[in-house]
């Protein structure tokens, strides 16, 4: 029997592979290009006045001081009202898995989630500036970003908890525990590290919030006197010293370094120290 | 013919079977048999090369097809899983309809002239047994298919490539007795024209389909070769005590 | 004999189940107080002007004494262009990268990408919006003039929408069962071969719903176009001439807005709302296809 002459298109094979690896290298150029330039533009301004100071001179001169602070402040509040409220929700959705009220519960996060962060800030400037009359302040701009965090916070909590493995629970379920007890003895804790994850990309996307912020918890930029005053976020006045500024570009990318140290700062520590915790639960 | 020399198969640096030298001959079916962990599935692997997507596997020794070593060079040689097809032991079916799981692989090695693929595709689903069962809906999923049905629609397709070698891992043992026993008369016929290897843990069927057996047994933590050859006589030898009472599992004829 | 539990253990269970409930009630119910708050505050505009005014004329100015205009038209249609070309851009290179990280590449390389892929999706938008406006626009302006406008803010989006379609079709690809793969393999068919004849079409709707989901991102997107796009009210008639999205007209002149502007901008942010929810259950309905598909191969 002669063998069908059929050798595999090993040309097209090789030319479509090349395309792939093109495209990742594009893609990790680019990023790479962002990340070089942010540095190389913003490393001059870097300094310990810099991150102490508050802005002078409309922005031109000084430091952020001040803007780290309110910004500290609004997304810590922003996280000590999104996480109980989001922690217990998340407890009875990974209770009910299937039933209609979850269904229904995880659709409208889900369309909550998809909301554009600019109508987050009309509503916030409406409802928590206006209607509840907390004007421009620190307490709005967290309220409102703790709307926008709840429902990644929410849905990577419910993962979390269901995939904390179940004989642990029915062991406990077996001894008699309640409820209560087998949820924070026993679960949560076990959980802790996927919930820090969802603790940081909520911090992470209330961190990098912007349009949200702007009109609802002010544009001042000196330190801040509480949660009812008025304080400029760090990505706010990243926007406002690029788009207002002239002659404030170097200032802009300082801050933007800034911003993403933060992220990386916060990130890091969130996750070593839910780690940490889980190690000494767990022999 | 397939001749294996030294096959040794490692997964991240520790052997799981070593040292296999075994011939696979046109028009004989070989059982490879032998207790789990001694490695036949990884040697079969290595057969056919499927080991270069096994994470962490690697080669040793020398597999010769057509005159030259497959096992040598960074990727398998063109031609070599058209020549060596493989069964694996769930049936792994593409979600797709029944004449796309054929057409697919002819059409990626460059058959596309469409009454071709139609002949090719009646042809091996008749060989399987498939064709008065499924001629009337080519178009449906594959999937709706019964579990021994989408298990001879992969002997089906990999026959489409018109190989030389059939590799079977466990064929039969995610089915139900009936489908397997129509998988089995399959393969028996199969193996008067093709090079078969079967690797199985049910010594029975070992003893139904085999012409060759080959003997996987554990050795310093690692799957050897105890024995091979032509059934009856590894059978009739002597082996270690272990063995022995292994292969005692395997139904002799009676002699009278 | 054990002594018996004290009742404070049923009080705290219930204290859980009630806790438990309320969240959940006050969580969901956000969604609607939002909608119906921005509902409320759309009102008098759309009472006054009707909401044919404003989703058919393309003149905008709120703020005309004598005879204000609120025309979205021009502004939907910014939208759609800067999401559109977003899309052109990231779409196919981001299901490039997917593939190549799930089904072709080194794990190390894979892994490094992912990485790069996880670093992009975390640089927030203002930072995008501040190195397009300082390095990107000058680049497309090429010195002879601006270059904010629909291809600044069409790159910008790009870049942020490419991780979201880049993972999802990653995840989407590694949730292809292995052993169909192998199958394929077993057939003769290369890395390439089985990414495109059986990975791709099993992986469809994971990836479409990825799709769906970078195409809600991109038209919520503010800050980024924001300060890319050149924010004249126009229609997009060139890729250097300026445009200004719904979003980004939004924070433009929420600052001074009285009364009917106001409102007006509230009719905005209602049209933005509604967009999204429809894509949401877009999404949903893909999502939900895929999962039937998925219970018939069982």
């Amino acid at each position: 029997m002669s063998a069908r002459s059929l050798d595999g298109p090993k040309a097209s094979e090789r030319l479509a592979t090349g395309v792939l690896w093109a495209v990742s290298a594009l893609v990790c150029c680019v990023l790479l290009w962002i990340l070089g330039d942010l540095v190389v533009r913003g490393a001059g301004v870097l300094s310990p006045e810099f991150l102490t100071e508050a802005p002078r001179d409309a922005g031109r001169a000084g430091g952020v001081g001040s803007l780290i602070v309110s910004t500290l402040w609004i997304v810590a509040l922003a996280v000590l009202i999104a996480l109980p409220l989001g922690f217990f929700t998340a407890v009875l959705l990974a209770d009910h898995r299937a039933s209609r009220l979850a269904r229904c519960v995880r659709g409208c996060l889900d369309v909550l989630n998809a909301v554009p962060s600019i109508v987050f800030g009309l509503f916030g400037s409406g409802f928590f500036c206006v209607t509840l009359g907390l004007g421009y302040s620190i307490l709005a701009g967290g309220l409102t970003l703790a709307c926008m965090i709840l429902p990644i916070l929410i849905r990577t909590i419910e993962e979390a908890l269901r995939a904390v493995p179940s004989d642990l629970a029915l062991a406990a379920a077996a001894l008699g525990v309640s409820r209560w007890t087998r949820l924070w003895r026993v679960v949560a804790p076990a959980a802790l590290p996927a919930i820090a994850v969802g603790v940081v990309l909520g911090v992470g996307r209330a961190l990098s919030e912007t349009a949200a912020l702007i009109f609802t918890s002010g544009y001042v930029t000196r330190y801040p006197d509480g949660w009812l005053d008025s304080g400029r976020a760090l990505s706010v006045h990243i926007y406002d010293l690029a788009m207002n500024i002239p002659g404030a570009d170097q200032r802009a990318y300082g801050s933007a370094l800034v911003l993403i140290a933060l992220l990386l700062i916060i990130n890091t520590c969130v996750r070593l120290a839910a780690r940490r915790f889980s190690a000494r639960m767990a022999p | 013919m397939i001749s294996a020399r030294n096959v040794g198969v490692r997964f991240g640096g520790q052997p799981v079977v070593r040292g296999i030298s075994l011939d696979l001959v046109c028009c004989r079916t070989t059982a490879i048999v032998g207790p789990s962990g001694t490695g036949k599935s990884s040697f079969l692997n290595a057969l056919n090369r499927m080991t270069d997507l096994l994470p962490g596997a690697t080669v040793e020794g020398e597999v010769i097809v057509g005159g030259r070593d497959v096992l040598a060079g960074a990727e398998a040689p063109p031609g070599l899983r058209q020549r060596i097809g493989m069964i694996f032991q769930r049936p792994n079916p593409f979600p797709m309809s029944i004449e796309r799981n054929v057409h697919l692989a002819l059409r990626e090695h460059g058959e596309r002239d469409k009454a071709r693929l139609r002949a090719i595709t009646e042809d091996c689903l008749r060989r399987v047994g498939l064709w008065d069962e499924v001629a009337d809906r080519l178009g449906a999923p594959a999937l709706q298919l019964s579990g021994g049905q989408q298990q001879r629609l992969c002997i089906a397709r990999a026959l489409a490539l018109e190989p030389e070698a059939l590799l079977f891992d466990e064929p039969t043992s995610a089915l139900d007795p009936l489908s397997a026993e129509v998988i089995e008369t399959l393969i028996r016929s199969l193996g008067q024209t093709l090079a078969i290897a079967v690797v199985t843990h049910d010594l029975a069927q070992a003893r139904r389909l085999a012409d060759d057996l080959a003997v996987f047994w554990y050795a310093n933590g690692c799957g050897e070769l105890a024995a091979a050859g032509p059934i009856e006589e590894v059978l009739a030898q002597p082996h270690a005590p272990a063995v022995t009472h292994y292969l005692s599992g395997i139904p002799r004829l009676e002699v009278s | 004999m054990l002594p018996q539990r004290p009742p404070r253990r049923a009080v705290r269970d219930a204290l859980l189940r009630a806790l438990a409930l309320s969240s959940t009630l006050l969580a969901a119910s956000l969604i609607f107080l939002m909608l119906a708050f921005v509902a409320g505050e759309a009102g008098p505009a759309l009472r006054e002007r009707g909401l044919g005014e404003f989703l058919t004329s393309a003149s905008w100015h709120p703020t005309d004494a004598a005879a204000p205009e609120f025309g979205l038209l021009a502004m939907l249609a910014a939208t759609g262009a800067t999401a559109l070309g977003a899309l052109l851009i990231a779409g196919p290179l981001g299901v490039a990268a997917g593939l190549f990280g799930a089904l072709i590449a080194p794990p190390g390389w894979a892994r490094l990408q992912r990485v790069l892929i996880e670093l992009l999706a975390g640089i927030p938008s203002v930072v995008y919006g501040l190195w397009g406006l300082v390095v990107l626009v000058p680049l497309i302006g090429a010195g002879t003039r601006s270059g904010q406008g629909l291809l600044a803010a069409s790159l910008v989006l790009a870049l942020m929408i490419l991780p979201t379609v880049a993972l999802s079709t990653e995840a989407a690809l590694q949730a292809v069962p292995r052993e169909l793969l192998r199958g394929g393999a077993a057939l003769g068919l290369g890395p390439v071969a089985r990414a495109r004849r059986i990975a791709l079409p099993a992986a469809r709707s994971g990836i479409v719903a990825g799709f769906v989901l970078a195409i809600g991102r991109a038209i919520g997107e503010t800050m980024a176009v924001l300060m890319v796009a050149g924010n004249i009210v126009a229609w997009p008639a060139g890729l250097r001439e300026p445009l200004r999205t719904m979003t980004a007209n939004i924070a433009l002149e929420m600052g001074y807005a009285t009364s009917a502007h106001r409102s007006a901008l509230f009719v905005v942010g209602l049209v933005l709302m509604v967009a999204v929810m429809a894509l949401v259950v877009v999404a949903a309905l893909v999502r939900g296809r895929a999962s039937t598909v998925q219970e018939a191969r069982a």
